[in-house]
C-alpha cells in the first residue's frame, strides 16, 4: 500500500469531525469522515482505511453496532471515543474487538500517540504461531513456557503464564477483564475479578523491573489491562 | 320485634287452644271420665310449645290440666287432685310442654343463628363490594362505617391511625364522633397500633371459626378498667395500618355476636388497607425510579453537551501546541475558526444551563414592564444575521397588542423560536411571525415555518430537557436540547402557554399565548397618576 495512511473519523458532532480532520491532516494522514454508523460501515468497507476512530455515542446505528459489523470482516485497529468515563459501552466495544479507547475531552498528543501505536502494531502483528517475544527486557518463549530476564529464568505458575501469553497475543491493545477471564479460565465461573487481580499482581512482581510502577502490564481502571510492547525507558 | 310476635302467638295458642278444647269437650261430653280426651289438651300443649317455646308450653300444660281437672275430672267443677292418676296427668302435660318447648327453643335458636350468619355473610359481602369498588380509604371507609352501623347497633364506629406527623388521626367514622379525641382514646389507639393486639375484646366463643385477635386487658393498656368500647387492630402480617374502634349503644358492652361481626369487618378492612398501602408503595417506587432515570439522562446529556465542544476545542488546541507540524497561515486560520466555533457552542451550552438552573431555582423573576408585541418581535429579530432576517415575514399584528412581560426573557423566547424555525426548515424558505388577540384576553404569538413539522408523539417531548427531536438528530444541527424547555419555563413564569401545533399549511407552528395587558382601566391609571403626583411632592 502506497501513499498516505487513511484514518476514518466517525462522530456525529460536526465540530469534532472538523477538528480531528484538521489535526490529523496536519500530521499527514488522509482523513475520511463519517457522521453516522451506516456511513461509517459503508466507508470502512469501500475505502478500507488503516484505522478507525469511532465515537460510541452515535444517534441511530450505535458505535457498538459499527464495531460488531466492521469486526465481521476487518481487523483494522478501532480506537473508540466516549464521553462518559464510567461507560460500560467502552468495555462492550473492547469486548467486541475494539483495540483502544479514549475519553472525551482527550489530549491530542495522546490520541496521536495511540494512533501511532495501533498502526505500528498492525505492521508487525505477530503471526498466530509466533512463540517468542521480547518485551520490556523479558524474553518470553510461549512454546517452551520459559520467561527469562537478564539470563535469569523466571518461574511462573501456569495461570500466570496463561495471563502473560494472552496479553502478549493482544499486546498494545486494551484487554478487558472479561476477555482475560474467559480466555485464561475458559469462560466458566471458576475465577472472578479478585482472583485475576491476585494472579496479575503476582505476575507483575515476577516480571516487572519495578512492580510498584508497572511498565509492561498496565491497568486500565475499570476496564482491564494493556500490555505495552515498547515500555518507555526508565 | 319478631321474637315478641312469635311469643304472643304461642301464648294465644295456649289460652285459646285450651279454651276451645275445653268448650268442645264440654259440648260433646258423654264419657266425662274418658282419659283419652285429655290427650287433646296435650296437642294444645305441644302446639303452644312449638310456637313459642317452653314457657308457652308450660302455660298450656297448666291451663290444660286445670281445665281438665275442673271441667272433666270428677268431682266436676272443682279443683281436686284425688288420686295419683291426676298427678300423673298433670306431670305428663308439664313434661311434654317443657320438652317440646325446649326442642322448639333449640331449633329456633339454631335457626336464628343461621339467619344471623347469613345476614353477617351478606353484610360482609356488601362491605367487600364497597371495598372492591374503591381504591382509596377516603372513599371506601365512610361507606363501610355506615354499613357496619346498619349491622350492629353502635353509638360510634371509627377507623383511626397515625398521620404523617405521627399524630393519631381519624380516617373515617360513623355515628357520634364526639366520644373520640380524648387522651385515653389516643393512648389506647397507640397501644393497639404498637402491640397489634385488640383491647376491650371478650374471649373468642368456643368453636369460633374466624381468627380471633389477641386481646389485652385495659390494665395492659394502662387505662381505667371501666370501659365499654372495643378496639381492633387493622393488621396484616406485622404491619398495623390502623385501628377499628366501636362503642355500643346504650349502657352495656358489646355481645359476642357483635364482636364477631366487628372482627370479621376488621379483617376485611385490614386487607383493603394493606392493598392500598402496597399500591402507594408501588407508585412511590415507580416515581422514584422514574426520577432516578431522569437524573441519569439529565446528567449524561449534560456531560455530553459540555464535553463534546470541549473535546473538539481541546483537539484543535492540542494539535496546535505540538511542535511537530509547520503550520501555514491558512491552517492556523482554520484552527482559530474551529476553536471560535467551539467556544461559541460552549458559551451557548453554559448560558442555557445557567438559565435553566436560575429558572428552576426560582431566583429569576420576570422584570415585567409594559411592552408592545411588535416591538418585542422586532428587537428580537435585530440580533439575527442579516441574510437570515430576509427569510422572516412579520405579520400584521392586528391592533399591536401590548403585554406586561420581561422584555429580555420574552425576546429570548421569540429569538429562539425563530432560530429554531430557520434551522429546521429548508434553506431560504420563509418563516412567518405574527400575533393576534384572542377573545379570552390573550395574545397569541405564532412562528410558522416550512419544515417537516413535529410528529404528534413528539409535540410534548420536545419541551423536555435535553430531548432532541428526530429532525434535530437527523440534521446534526447544533443545539443543546435545552432551548425549548427554557422557553417553556419562561412562558410559564409569565402565566403563558407555549405549544407546538400544525400550522394551517401542515407545517410547524409554535404558539405562545400570553395574557393581554389590562386595558386602560380607570383605577389603574388613577393609581399610577397618584403615585406620580406623590413622587413629585416628595
Amino acid at each position: 500500500m502506497t501513499g498516505k495512511t487513511r484514518v476514518l473519523v466517525v462522530d456525529d458532532d460536526v465540530q469534532i469531525r472538523r477538528a480531528l480532520r484538521h489535526v490529523l491532516a496536519a500530521r499527514g494522514y488522509d482523513v475520511l469522515l463519517a457522521a453516522t454508523g451506516e456511513e461509517a460501515v459503508e466507508t470502512a468497507a469501500a475505502e478500507a482505511p488503516e484505522l478507525m476512530i469511532l465515537d460510541l455515542g452515535l444517534p441511530e446505528m450505535s458505535g457498538l453496532d459499527v464495531c460488531r459489523e466492521v469486526r465481521g470482516w476487518s481487523q483494522m485497529p478501532i480506537l473508540v471515543l466516549t464521553v462518559n468515563d464510567r461507560s460500560q459501552d467502552k468495555v462492550a466495544a473492547l469486548d467486541l474487538g475494539a483495540d483502544d479507547y479514549l475519553t472525551k475531552p482527550f489530549d491530542t498528543q495522546e490520541l496521536l500517540a495511540r494512533i501511532r501505536v495501533q498502526l505500528r502494531r498492525v505492521n508487525r502483528e505477530p503471526s498466530p504461531s509466533q512463540a517468542r517475544f521480547e518485551v520490556g527486557g523479558l524474553q518470553v518463549d510461549l512454546a517452551a513456557r520459559r520467561v527469562v530476564r537478564d539470563n535469569q529464568e523466571i518461574h511462573l505458575t501456569p495461570t500466570e503464564f496463561s495471563i502473560l501469553g494472552y496479553l502478549l497475543s493482544k499486546s498494545d491493545r486494551v484487554v478487558t477483564y472479561g476477555l482475560l477471564l474467559a480466555n485464561v479460565w475458559g469462560g466458566g465461573d471458576q475465577a472472578d475479578l479478585p482472583t485475576l487481580r491476585t494472579h496479575t499482581a503476582n505476575l507483575r512482581r515476577k516480571i516487572e523491573a519495578d512492580p510498584e510502577h508497572p511498565a509492561v502490564i498496565l491497568t486500565e481502571p475499570g476496564v482491564g489491562y494493556r500490555l505495552v510492547s515498547n515500555p518507555p525507558e526508565l | 320485634m319478631r321474637q315478641g310476635r312469635i311469643d304472643i302467638v304461642g301464648y294465644l295458642v295456649a289460652t285459646l287452644g285450651v279454651g276451645l278444647v275445653t268448650l268442645a269437650l264440654w259440648l260433646l261430653q258423654t264419657h266425662v271420665d274418658n282419659p283419652q280426651r285429655g290427650l287433646l289438651f296435650l296437642l294444645v300443649v305441644a302446639a303452644a310449645a312449638a310456637a313459642s317455646g317452653t314457657r308457652a308450653g308450660v302455660l298450656a300444660a297448666v291451663l290444660g290440666f286445670l281445665s281438665w281437672n275442673f271441667f272433666f275430672l270428677p268431682p266436676i267443677l272443682t279443683f281436686q287432685l284425688t288420686n295419683s292418676r291426676d298427678w300423673l296427668t298433670l306431670f305428663t302435660f308439664l313434661f311434654i310442654g317443657t320438652l317440646v318447648g325446649q326442642m322448639t327453643g333449640r331449633m329456633r335458636a339454631r335457626e336464628a343463628d343461621a339467619r344471623a350468619r347469613e345476614e353477617e355473610t351478606a353484610a360482609l359481602y356488601r362491605m367487600a363490594q364497597t371495598l372492591n369498588e374503591h381504591s382509596a380509604p377516603a372513599g371506601a371507609l365512610p361507606i363501610v362505617a355506615e354499613q357496619i352501623l346498619q349491622m350492629i347497633p353502635l353509638r360510634t364506629l371509627a377507623v383511626l391511625g397515625l398521620d404523617a406527623k405521627d399524630q393519631v388521626a381519624l380516617h373515617a367514622f360513623g355515628g357520634d364522633a364526639s366520644v373520640l379525641g380524648s387522651t385515653e382514646t389516643e393512648r389506647i389507639v397507640r397501644w393497639v397500633l404498637a402491640q397489634a393486639r385488640a383491647a376491650g375484646l371478650p374471649p373468642a366463643p368456643p368453636g369460633e371459626s374466624i381468627p380471633w385477635p389477641f386481646a389485652g386487658s385495659w390494665r395492659d393498656v394502662g387505662v381505667d378498667g371501666d370501659r365499654r368500647d372495643l378496639y381492633l387492630p387493622l393488621a396484616t402480617g406485622r404491619r398495623v395500618s390502623g385501628v377499628l374502634m366501636a362503642l355500643p349503644e346504650g349502657e352495656g358492652t358489646l355481645d359476642v355476636s357483635a364482636c364477631r361481626h366487628l372482627v370479621a369487618a376488621a379483617a376485611q378492612i385490614s386487607a383493603f388497607m394493606e392493598r392500598h398501602l402496597l399500591q402507594l408503595e408501588t407508585a412511590d417506587l415507580a416515581a422514584r425510579q422514574e426520577a432516578e432515570k431522569m437524573r441519569v439522562v439529565l446528567f449524561s446529556s449534560l456531560s455530553h453537551n459540555l464535553k463534546t465542544p470541549l473535546a473538539s476545542l481541546n483537539a484543535t488546541l492540542g494539535g496546535l501546541t505540538a511542535r511537530d507540524v509547520e503550520w501555514t497561515p491558512e491552517m492556523l486560520r482554520e484552527s482559530v475558526d474551529l476553536m471560535a466555533e467551539d467556544v461559541k457552542r460552549l458559551t451557548l451550552h453554559i448560558g442555557n444551563l445557567l438559565d435553566l438552573a436560575r429558572l428552576e431555582s426560582g431566583t429569576w423573576q420576570p422584570q415585567r414592564e409594559s411592552s408592545d408585541v411588535q416591538e418585542l418581535v422586532e428587537t428580537a429579530l435585530r440580533h439575527l444575521p442579516a441574510d437570515e432576517r430576509t427569510r422572516i415575514r412579520v405579520g400584521a399584528m392586528a391592533g399591536n397588542p401590548s403585554v406586561s412581560v420581561d422584555p429580555v426573557q420574552i425576546g429570548q423566547v421569540i429569538r429562539h423560536l425563530v432560530e429554531n424555525a430557520l434551522m429546521y426548515s429548508p434553506t431560504g424558505s420563509p418563516v412567518t411571525v405574527d400575533a393576534t388577540t384572542t377573545d379570552h384576553g390573550r395574545v397569541e404569538l405564532t412562528v410558522d415555518d416550512q419544515g417537516e413539522g413535529v410528529a404528534p408523539d413528539e409535540r410534548e417531548r420536545i419541551f423536555e430537557k435535553f430531548y432532541r427531536g428526530r429532525a434535530a438528530k437527523k440534521s446534526s444541527t447544533r443545539g443543546t436540547g435545552l432551548g425549548l424547555s427554557i422557553c417553556r419555563e419562561i412562558i410559564s413564569a409569565h402565566a403563558g402557554l407555549l405549544e407546538v401545533r400544525s400550522s394551517p399549511s401542515g407545517r410547524t407552528r409554535f404558539a405562545v399565548s400570553l395574557p393581554l395587558e389590562k386595558g386602560p382601566a380607570v383605577p389603574g391609571n388613577a393609581a399610577a397618576f397618584l403615585e406620580r403626583e406623590g413622587g413629585l411632592d416628595s
